[in-house]
């Protein structure tokens, strides 16, 4: 009863931001062994690149992504300069155009302050979370920077576990934890296709997926099929409505 | 100071310059064409982020055990409106299983 007296408001949509936050990072944790692998290999590759530690956990820190790293200091290894890595993580990386555009309307009312930190770690699987999360309908930017946050913990603690231990790795693989990142993409994805035009751009999308594993380097695929797949859908749309208007 | 930190740092500009393209910039408004595309954007995404992982192998399209865990992951979800946590149990299970049976077979 002691909680009628000072704005109950406030304290209450603090302790709800907070608890989503809360609930934002443990919907990571599933995520957390195969990303802290992929770290540790990542580390492993850079000490044999010629990267110092310190190097290594800043580009964790700082860049924040697990393809375009990971192809970056196979590139360095293989002898390349700061130009090319640079332009091979801004081609590998220009998904999160389309990621941050898509998740945008549903951030649009906070401050640009906030929005800038947000930025800061949007990852695909943090990405893919939160819009599933937006898309149902009970998503807040809350959860969403909860999310981002927790896949810090695996990808900074696998670099630096990674350092410590070196090149002694279990066979991941046979337990299935390289699977657990797409499974939870499989599970955001079913519940989107609920009409016959997002069971389309699933299709055309997937079709453009493995052309694009099969035809480009690294994560390209994932750009090829973002937006092949996403126009196919727009087109659809467009093309649906104007036959409706000339039949009206 | 050597290349490397020059390296990193361009790393984490052209990164951070994708992500915040349309997030720091605007307010979340696009042209009719441009807004139409961002919906079908985690279709598109999420199918592309799934689906290579139970198909293909480094050498190219495979049916495997993983081909058999995604089909019943996948069947999973659609039943349970995909509830994480199961389709997590029911992949990475049926790819332990079948994997075991087909070392024994």
């Amino acid at each position: 009863m002691e909680s009628a007296t000072a704005s109950p408001a406030t304290i209450t949509t603090t302790e709800t931001s907070i608890s989503r936050w809360r609930e934002g990072v443990q919907a990571t944790v599933p995520l957390w062994p195969g990303a802290l692998l992929f770290g540790i290999v990542y580390a492993v590759t850079g000490r044999a690149a010629g990267l110092s530690p310190a190097q290594i956990v800043v580009m964790s820190l700082v860049v924040h992504a697990g393809a375009s790293q990971f192809a970056a200091v196979n590139l360095i290894a293989a002898g390349a300069g700061p130009v090319s890595v640079i332009i091979a993580t801004a081609i590998t990386n220009l998904r999160h155009v389309l990621m941050g555009g898509s998740v945008a309307p549903h951030v649009a009312h906070r401050s640009r302050g906030w929005r800038a930190l947000y930025a800061y770690h949007l990852s695909d699987e943090s990405y893919g979370l939160a819009t599933a999360r937006f898309l149902a309908g009970d998503g807040t930017p809350a959860y969403a920077l909860g999310t981002n946050m927790g896949m810090i913990v695996p990808w900074v603690g696998g670099a630096i576990i990674g350092l410590v231990v070196g090149g002694v790795l279990p066979n991941a693989h046979r337990w299935g934890v390289d699977l657990v990142g797409p499974l939870i993409f499989l599970a955001l994805l079913v519940p989107l296709l609920g009409s016959r035009r997002t069971v389309g751009v699933a299709v055309v999308s997937s079709i453009f997926a493995l052309v694009g594993v099969a035809v480009l380097p690294g994560a390209w695929y994932l750009l090829l099929a973002g937006i092949g797949g996403s126009a196919v859908g727009a087109l659809w749309e467009q093309w649906g409505e104007r036959r409706g208007a000339t039949r009206q | 100071m050597n290349e490397h930190w020059l390296t990193i740092a361009g790393m984490a500009v052209v990164t951070y310059a994708s992500r915040a393209a349309f997030l720091v910039t605007g307010h979340g408004q696009f042209p009719l064409w441009l807004s139409r595309l961002m919906a079908y954007v985690p279709v598109a995404l999420f199918a592309a982020l799934a689906l290579p992982a139970f198909v293909t192998t480094k050498g190219g399209v495979r049916v495997g055990p993983e081909t058999i865990a995604g089909a019943v992951a996948a069947l999973v979800a659609w039943r349970t409106g995909g509830k994480t946590i199961y389709v997590l149990f029911a992949g990475i299970g049926t790819f332990i299983v079948v994997r075991l049976v087909a070392s024994y077979a």
